[in-house]
């Protein structure tokens, strides 16, 4: 069975328990609205009948003016 | 009758811009969202199967129809694996891509084939080294534990230049490993880089641990940002499975190094 010393299996109870409080906090201001951030979208707009990457992005679409002057 | 009119108007319209039902299909779009708990509740699912299937495997490894079914776990497993996150091979590019909406389907067979695997390796390191499992668990989750402290408050901000360098080192540690495959394969024993206790060959332990805890910054910016662009549901499978995958080669990258540093 299972051996070792109860030290490493106390830090290994309360890491388990950290890494689960974090996973579901969500991330710093800093970390949220920095402008290099990775562009991860492409995972889930790959469609499901074609497997290619879809060429509209939810929530990345602009509006286009053609009159600067408006 | 509505004393508005035009309210009646607009309900009987066919316009499916103006049709109320239109208006219950986005609001229910939103229910099918990827969150930030569900990914919290998927990854603690998945490593309630990896234990449990890892226990079956540790507790009766010498029964014939627990190896058996290990061995076909472990394959289904790969498989599952292969169709949801894809196979890349250096210099080809993708050679089946990616698939994360097939997560919901494959995230099962996976952890349970995975769990029987990390069962059986565990058991093997654990009558060589006594207190060895415990040490690598507790390790990979205190690696795990700070690395997602280190993402979440800001201090590793992970951009495309630390994507680079993670996915390169992982693709040379990837045909490292193959390399090593196809020369055991011939020569029948694995080479002192690999399997000795030198001083070399722990600090090649040490890189790929160093890599693997890299890879699991991006797979904890892959579950905050999908869930932060409000990703579909099936997100939360993928994120999960994919922190799943990086965590079991932490765990088995450590168990290595830790019973190479105890060979010494």
């Amino acid at each position: 069975m299972l051996s070792g010393n109860p030290f490493i299996l106390l830090i290994g109870i309360l890491s388990f328990v950290v890494f689960f409080l974090l996973l579901g906090t969500r991330a710093s201001k800093k970390q949220r609205e920095r402008s290099n951030k990775i562009n991860w979208s492409w995972l889930f707009n790959i469609s499901k009948n074609t497997g290619k990457q879809t060429k509209i992005i939810d929530g990345e679409s602009k509006e286009i003016k053609d009159d600067k002057n408006e | 009758m509505s004393n508005h009119s035009a309210l009646n108007t607009f309900g009987k319209s066919g316009n499916p811009l103006i049709r109320s039902s239109a208006f219950n299909e986005r609001s229910s779009d939103f229910s099918d969202r990827m969150t930030l708990d569900g990914a919290v509740n998927k990854t603690a699912i998945m490593l309630a199967v990896l234990v449990t299937t890892a226990s079956i495997a540790w507790n009766f490894s010498t029964n014939p129809l627990v190896m058996t079914l290990g061995l076909v776990s472990f394959i289904a497993g790969v498989i599952s694996g292969v169709m949801t996150f894809g196979f890349y091979f250096p210099f080809i590019g993708w050679i089946i891509k990616p698939k994360p909406y097939n997560a919901p389907k494959t995230w099962l067979i996976y952890s349970a084939g995975q769990g029987f695997l990390i069962g059986f390796i565990s058991l093997s390191f654990e009558t060589m080294f006594p207190g060895i499992v415990l040490e690598a668990v507790s390790l990979t989750f205190f690696v795990a534990g700070s690395l997602l402290f280190a993402y979440k408050s800001g201090i590793i901000k992970p951009d495309q230049n630390f994507l680079l360098m993670v996915f390169a080192a992982t693709m040379g540690i990837f045909l490292f490993y193959l390399f090593i495959l196809i020369y055991s394969l011939f020569s029948g024993s694995t080479p002192e880089i690999f399997s000795g206790s030198g001083n070399f060959s722990i600090g090649i332990s040490l890189f790929v641990v160093a890599i693997a805890a890299l890879n699991l910054v991006l797979d904890f910016d892959i579950i905050e940002q999908s869930a932060e662009q409000g990703a579909p549901k099936y997100m939360e499978y993928f994120g999960s499975m994919a922190l799943m995958a990086t965590l079991i080669w932490l765990y088995i990258e450590i168990l290595r190094l830790l019973a190479k540093m105890r060979s010494r």
